[in-house]
Parts: C-alpha cells; structure tokens; sequence
C-alpha cells in the first residue's frame, strides 16, 4: 500500500472538517467549534509547507512521520459524519500533537544550530 | 611511435609528411561530407523542440499564475473564517499576511523560470540560420543550462549542482563553418544530454513543492467555500422570491469555481513535463538510424495537451471570478 503524503493527509483532514462544518446548521455550536479547528490546523499546515520549502528544520522527516500517525486517527473519525463530537475533539487532540510536534521540531533545530 | 619520430626528425620525410596530408585534406572532406549527407540533420528536432518550447512557457505561465495566488488564498481563507465561526474580532493584519514567505515562492518560480530558459535556448539553437547565430545561441544555451545548476542551489539542493554548458559554445567553433544543420544537431543532442540530470533534477524538486502548496491552495478554497457558504445563507434569508435564480446561479458559479481549483491537475501536469523531457533525452541519446519520432512526438503532444487544459481551466476560473465581480 503507498504510504501517503503526511501533508496531503493533513490537508485532506482540514478539508473534511471544513466539509463537515458546512452540513451543519449555522447555529450549530458545533460548526463553530469545527471551523476554529480547521483554522488552527491550516495554519499549522502553512507553517509545515513552508518548513518544507526552507529545509531549514533538523528533524523534519521525523516530524511528517509522527504527523502522519495522528492523522491517521482523525481520519477514521472523520469518516463517520454521525460523530461530530468525537471529530471535534479528536481535531483538537490534532492540532495539540502538531503544535507539540512543531514545538520539538524548533527545539531541535536550536540544538542542532549550536553545533 | 618510434617510426613517426624518425620520419619526423628527417626533413625530406617531413615534407613527404605535409605532401600526404595536403592530399588528404580534400579527401577527408569529402569523408566528412559523405558522412554528414547520410546522417539526419537538426531538421528531425525543430517540431518536437519548438512544442517543448511552447508547452514549458505556457505550464510556466500557468503555474506562477497558481503560485502568486496561493498568499491571497491563504489571507481570503482566514477572512472567511471569521465570518464562518462567527468571530466577531477586527480583521487584523495578521490575517492577511501569515502565508508562505514570498522568497520560498519566488525560488521554485525561479526554477520554473530556469527551465523555460533552458526550452526557448534549447529552441534558438535548433533555428539559428547561420553559423554566427549558432555560435551564439550556443553559448547563451550553455549559460542557460549552467543557470539550472544555480536554481537548484537557490532552491537548498546544493548536493545536485553542476557546471556543463560550457563546452556546448566550444563545439560549433571546434566544426567551424562545416554545415550548420550538422553541427546544430550534434550542439542539441550534446545540450539535452548534459541538461538532462539538471532538468530532472529541478522537475522533481518541484513535484515535491508543488502539490504541498497545492494542498495549502485546496485547504484555503475549503475555507473561503464554508465563509461563502454562511454569507450566502444570510442572504438566502433575505432575499425575495425573485431574487432566488439568481442568487442561486451566483451560489453554483462560486461552488463550481472552489471545485475546479482544487482539482487543478499540478502533479500529473509536471509528471507529464517529466516524461517529455525524458522522451527528448532518450531520443536525442538514441543511435537509431532513422531515429523513431513515435514516442517522443506522443509524450510532447501529451504534455502539450495537458498544459492546455490546466490553463484552461485557470483561465474559466479567472473568468468567473470577473463576472462574478461586475
């Protein structure tokens, strides 16, 4: 089985969100709650694509590697459009790893600068 | 060895020696020109050039027009948001401008730009009419073919550099005025030879950059269509009875719209510039006599195919953005 692109895969959670959002009523708490997920994760996605543009960052390959795991879980939610709650939190448990992710990612680049 | 430097020391030997070689002079012209009758000449590359050439320059048209938008989707996408979530903050500028840093898009235009370089030099030599113009063209090939080498160091892959279109400018002075179409075919096929890592190279570097900001592009479009989405149901609400058919044709023009950038076909557009350029590679490397056109027009008129309809649909976006706008 090919293995996906952790920012196609990234890319493709975001677009489920936002698809999920938009088959909402626009009252519904939970659409709000599904586009200010969908947000944060575009920007981290921005902020991965330009990590890949520069190659500036030690550790990047490990980074999309532990990317595509948690993505992998947000899609088998997604899958299943009764779930909204658990899709909502299972983002935001996303957009945690990733911003915890990025965060290793930047420490390891300082360190790696120092030598 | 030794039997040349012994005739060779002797005088009257050494003016056998020039006799022979005067009497040879006309001899191996006419060998040359025997042998450059029988062989093709830069005819056989001019059509396949010249639609590599129109083809690269209208992808490139085409994908900077893409990559110069990818910012303002980005900013138009977080404006959305706002409207989308409900959030009642300012716009700030932050919205606008948290996109990808213009230098790392302005690289792989460079390296978009470094290959159309690389086809329209690669076309002036195939059609230079004289000798002088070859001579030009060449050198202003080589120069085009070394730039590559620098694109891919501005784009971080320093590893894959080279420095090869030197010696193309030294080649048409080396058969100085023997025909042109000859030595025009041996500077061609040597050209595409020696560009082909570098080409490569750069193509794959932008199959790797290309689709990730495509995907930045679609997650965008995802944005802007739920923000349209809420703004077009506020207006659903107000709206008279006879304002419906066309508020719902603005709706379906804006849908279709979202849908067709994000199926804009990037990665198979350059695996089609790939394989085009592998096809030139492989033709100009074959040995066949007469060389086989099939495959090489097939992959050429395949790319050519597929960048018409990329800019095609670009084109219908932009057109519907316009009338969407009037």
């Amino acid at each position: 089985m090919a293995q996906t692109d952790p920012i196609q895969q990234l890319a493709a959670t975001i677009n489920q969100l936002y698809g999920l959002a938009g088959d909402l009523d626009a009252n519904d708490p939970n659409r709000t709650k599904l586009i200010l997920q969908a947000h944060d994760l575009r920007g981290d996605l921005v902020t991965l694509v330009s990590m890949q543009l520069a190659q500036s960052m030690s550790g990047y390959d490990d980074l999309l590697a532990k990317l595509g795991q948690v993505t992998d879980s947000i899609n088998a939610g997604a899958a299943q459009a009764d779930k909204i709650v658990a899709v909502v939190s299972g983002a935001a448990a996303l957009a945690a790893s990733i911003d915890n992710l990025l965060q290793q990612a930047v420490q390891l680049g300082k360190t790696a600068a120092q030598f | 060895m030794l039997i040349n430097t012994k005739m060779q020391s002797n005088p009257r030997s050494r003016v056998t020696i020039r006799n022979i070689q005067r009497g040879f002079r006309p001899l191996l012209l006419l060998a040359m020109a025997a042998c450059f009758s029988s062989c093709t000449t830069v005819e056989i590359y001019q059509s396949p050039i010249a639609k590599f050439q129109s083809s690269v320059n209208a992808a490139n048209d085409g994908i900077r027009t893409y990559l110069l938008d990818i910012n303002a989707l980005i900013a138009e996408g977080n404006l959305y948001d706002k409207i989308s979530s409900g959030n009642q903050e300012d716009w700030k500028l932050k919205d606008v401008n948290s996109g990808i840093p213009d230098n790392l898009i302005q690289e792989r235009l460079e390296a978009l730009n470094a290959i159309a370089c690389y086809a329209n030099a690669l076309g002036a030599v195939a059609n230079s009419q004289d000798v002088a113009a070859l001579n030009q063209a060449a050198e202003n090939f080589g120069t085009n073919v070394d730039a590559l080498s620098a694109s891919i160091q501005s784009a971080a892959h320093s590893q894959y550099a080279f420095q090869i279109g030197a010696p193309l400018a030294s080649m048409v002075e080396l058969f100085g005025t023997v025909e042109i179409e000859h030595i025009q075919r041996h500077v061609v096929e040597r050209g595409i030879i020696n560009g082909a890592t570098n080409v490569e190279h750069i193509i794959q570097a932008l199959k790797r950059d290309l689709p990730a900001l495509a995907a930045v592009g679609a997650a965008s479009e995802s944005a802007i269509w739920d923000g349209k989405l809420t703004l077009y149901n506020q207006l659903r609400k107000q709206a008279a009875t006879r304002e419906m058919e066309p508020l719902i044709n603005q709706f379906l023009q804006d849908y279709n719209r979202v849908q067709q950038l994000r199926s804009l076909p990037i990665n198979s557009l350059l695996d089609d510039l790939e394989c085009a350029n592998q096809a030139l590679v492989s033709f100009a490397k074959s040995s066949k006599a007469p060389k086989d056109m099939t495959t090489l027009a097939d992959q050429i008129d395949v790319f050519a195919d597929h960048v018409k309809l990329f800019n095609h649909v670009l084109a219908t976006i932009q057109t519907s953005i316009n009338n969407s706008q009037k």
